[in-house]
Parts: structure tokens; sequence; C-alpha cells
């Protein structure tokens, strides 16, 4: 009865010893877990969106130097290389050309035609091929006239000239194959923090060289008026 | 004088080691939580900081995007300019005859008396000019000057014919 009484008066005095320390620290303890977890995974978010912030800061940054310097020069001649190269098939265009060239020489237009239209696989560029005929009593107008196309906008590329003195001995006949080309505008604007890059110098020295080329008098073929006519097939 | 007086027997008096430990515990609480306690302040301060430059950081971000927007009409023009000026480069790399068309007219200029060009085929990497003179001295006197010209890698003799009623004829190949 006495040993007991011992035992069970032991075992209080302990449990009132060690119970609210050890259940002060096991507390602790956890809660030290809880808020280092939480804390660390905060911190690193935080972190990792202050790294991300500034890293768009200065794409931004630099995005709009970029592009305030080029909305203060004229370096963009967006309306320049848009005629040199249409998102349409700009034949109109090499027809005025061809004619207006062709007067100036006093050469005779036999024929222009329009065949082939066709997508380059490699650069997505569609073009299509134009045979020209033309004829003169002297090379020198047929010269020039090949000469004065090549520096024309839109983009053409002659592909082969033929020119051959006729029956008569006097007159040269000038048949040529050239190509024009179209292609597709840019679908989207680049996302917001994305990298934009200037005009590089080779970039500037194409431009100058596309700003060169002798552009046609109109860009757009505005509809008549239409007139009714009595006799539609006569 | 006695601070208090112990009515406890001896016998249930806890061990002194028991004591220790117990006394350890209560300093190792004590102390965590200090630590604890200065930490989780510490940790609040941070994380608090670390917000507004978050925030601050978007702020600004978000004033340089509209910067941005108001400069869409630029961004849109360099876009369509770079598409088009590679696209642009790529027809340039196209084979053509640019260059043959610049080599007639060259020949052209070093005509010699007596000497024309009565037909020309400019392909995409020959020019191929015949001509013709109905003395052959005036078309020896041309082929010395077009040989001798340094700006062609080479002159082909594509061929030489003679017709009593028209003269000589010569087709040259030229390339650059």
């Amino acid at each position: 009865m006495n040993i007991e009484f011992k035992a069970s008066f032991a075992s209080k005095r302990y449990a009132k010893l060690f119970a609210l320390p050890l259940v002060s620290a096991v507390i602790f303890t956890l809660l030290a877990l809880f808020v280092v977890r939480l804390g660390y995974s905060k911190v690193n978010t935080d972190l990792k969106d202050i790294k991300t912030a500034k890293t768009e800061k200065d794409v931004l940054s630099s995005k709009i130097e970029i592009l305030k310097k080029i909305k203060d020069s004229n370096l963009i001649k967006a309306d320049l290389s848009y005629i040199a190269l249409p998102d349409k098939n700009p034949g109109v265009w090499l027809v005025y050309h061809i004619r207006k060239i062709a007067e100036k020489y006093g050469l005779t237009l036999e024929n222009i035609s329009f065949s082939n239209i066709k997508e380059i696989e490699t650069t997505k560029l569609k073009t299509t091929e134009v045979e020209v005929e033309i004829k003169s009593t002297n090379i020198e107008p047929i010269n020039n006239f090949f000469v004065e196309i090549i520096k024309v906008a839109p983009l053409v590329a002659v592909k082969d000239v033929e020119i051959r003195t006729q029956e008569d001995k006097r007159t040269l006949n000038a048949t040529a194959k050239v190509n024009i080309y179209w292609s597709d505008l840019p679908g989207k604007l680049p996302d917001l923090t994305e990298p934009l890059k200037g005009l590089s110098e080779n970039e500037l020295k194409t431009l100058g060289e596309v700003s060169s080329l002798t552009q046609p008098n109109f860009i757009n073929l505005d509809p008549g008026n239409t007139v009714d006519r009595v006799e539609p097939f006569n | 004088m006695a601070s208090g007086i112990n009515l406890l027997p001896r016998e249930f008096e806890p061990k002194g080691s028991i004591l220790r430990i117990s006394k350890g515990l209560k300093t190792y609480v004590i102390v965590s939580g200090i630590v604890f306690f200065v930490a989780s302040i510490l940790a609040v301060g941070t994380l608090f900081m670390l917000g507004r430059k978050v925030n601050t950081d978007k702020k600004s971000n978000d004033q340089l995007k509209n910067q941005i927007s108001a400069l869409k009409e630029t961004e849109a023009a360099l876009v369509l300019v770079q598409d088009r000026i590679q696209k642009i480069n790529s027809v340039d790399k196209e084979s053509q005859a640019k260059e043959e068309i610049n080599i007639l007219t060259e020949i052209r200029t070093i005509l010699t008396e007596g000497v024309v060009i009565s037909d020309s085929h400019l392909k995409e990497d020959i020019a191929e000019i015949t001509l013709q003179s109905e003395k052959l001295t005036d078309m020896t006197d041309f082929l010395n000057i077009a040989t001798n010209l340094s700006q062609f890698k080479s002159i082909t003799l594509v061929s030489f014919e003679f017709k009593p009623g028209s003269g000589y004829k010569t087709t040259l190949g030229f390339i650059k």
C-alpha cells in the first residue's frame, strides 16, 4: 500500500516536472518547422518574382528605347518595304513599270503574260512568272529597258533575256522571263515581354537599297463608277 | 531566514539527475521560444519587404507595358519591315540575270567601229553575246579589247562563223 502510494506520487511529480516543457518544446518545434517551410517557400517565390520582374524590366526598357529611337528617326520605311514585297500579287504594278519604261525608250510592247503561280517551299514566298516581249530597231533601248526593270519596286528577278535580230535585219526582238514575288504579312506582334531587336546594319543597308527602287505611282486601284450599257456584248 | 519549508519527505523528492533534465528542458523551451519569436519577427519583416518590392516591380513593369502599348504602331512597322527585309534578302539570293544585263551594257560601251551586237542570251550564270562584223580586222580589234578586260571571270568563245553574205559572227560567253 505504501509502495503503491509512493509510485503514484512520483509519477505525478515527474509528469508535473516534464509535461509543460515537453509540450511547449513539441509545439515550438512543430511551429518552427511549419514557419520555416512556409517562409522558405514564400521567400523563394518572392525572390523568383523579383528576378523575373528585373529581367522583364530590362527587356521592356530596352524595347521602349529601341521603339522611341525608331519613332524619332526616319528609319522605318514600312510602306517602301511593303511595295517592294507586298502581300498580294503585284502584277499590276509591274505592268505599270513595263509600259512606262517601254514608252520612255520608244519600245514596242508585244506581249506581257503571267503564268505559273507557285509558292517557294524554303522561303514561303509566292511567285509568278511574267513573260515580256518587246521590239526595237536598236539594242540600246532594249538594254536600258532591262537595266531599269531590275530597279523597280515590287522586286523582280529577271531570269532570262533573249535578244534576237529578226529576218528583216533591222528589228531586234527581246523576250524576257521575269519573276515577281509577294508574301503574307506577319500575323501578330511579338509578346510584350519578348525582346525586340532594332534594325541591324545589314537591314538598314537593304532598306536603303529598297528605298532607291522606282516606285509605282499608285498603290491601290480604286473601282470606277459603273455605267449601264445597253449592249453588254458589244 | 529560510525561503520556505519543505514538508515533503525526502524519499518523495525527485532525483537530482531528473531535476537537471527538467531544468535543461525548461531552458531549451525558453531559448527556443525567444529564438522562434525573434526569427518570426525577422521572417515577417523580410516577407513584408520582399512583397513590397515585388509589388513595386510589378507596378513599374505595368507602366513600361503601357508605354509599349502606346508605341504599338511603331512596333508593328518595325516587325513588318524586319519581316519584309528578311524575305527581300531571300529574293536577292535567288539566281537571276541581273549581272548579265550589266555585262551587256558594258560590252555595248566598248564596241569598236564596225562591230554590232546581233543577238544576246542573258542567262542566270552567263551572258552569251553574239557580235557581227563585215571585216575580220574589226572583229579582232574588238576581241583584243574584250579579252583584256579584267572585270570578267572568264570569256568563252562559244562560236565563230563566217558567211560571205553577212561577214563574221562570233558568240562570246561572259561570266563575272
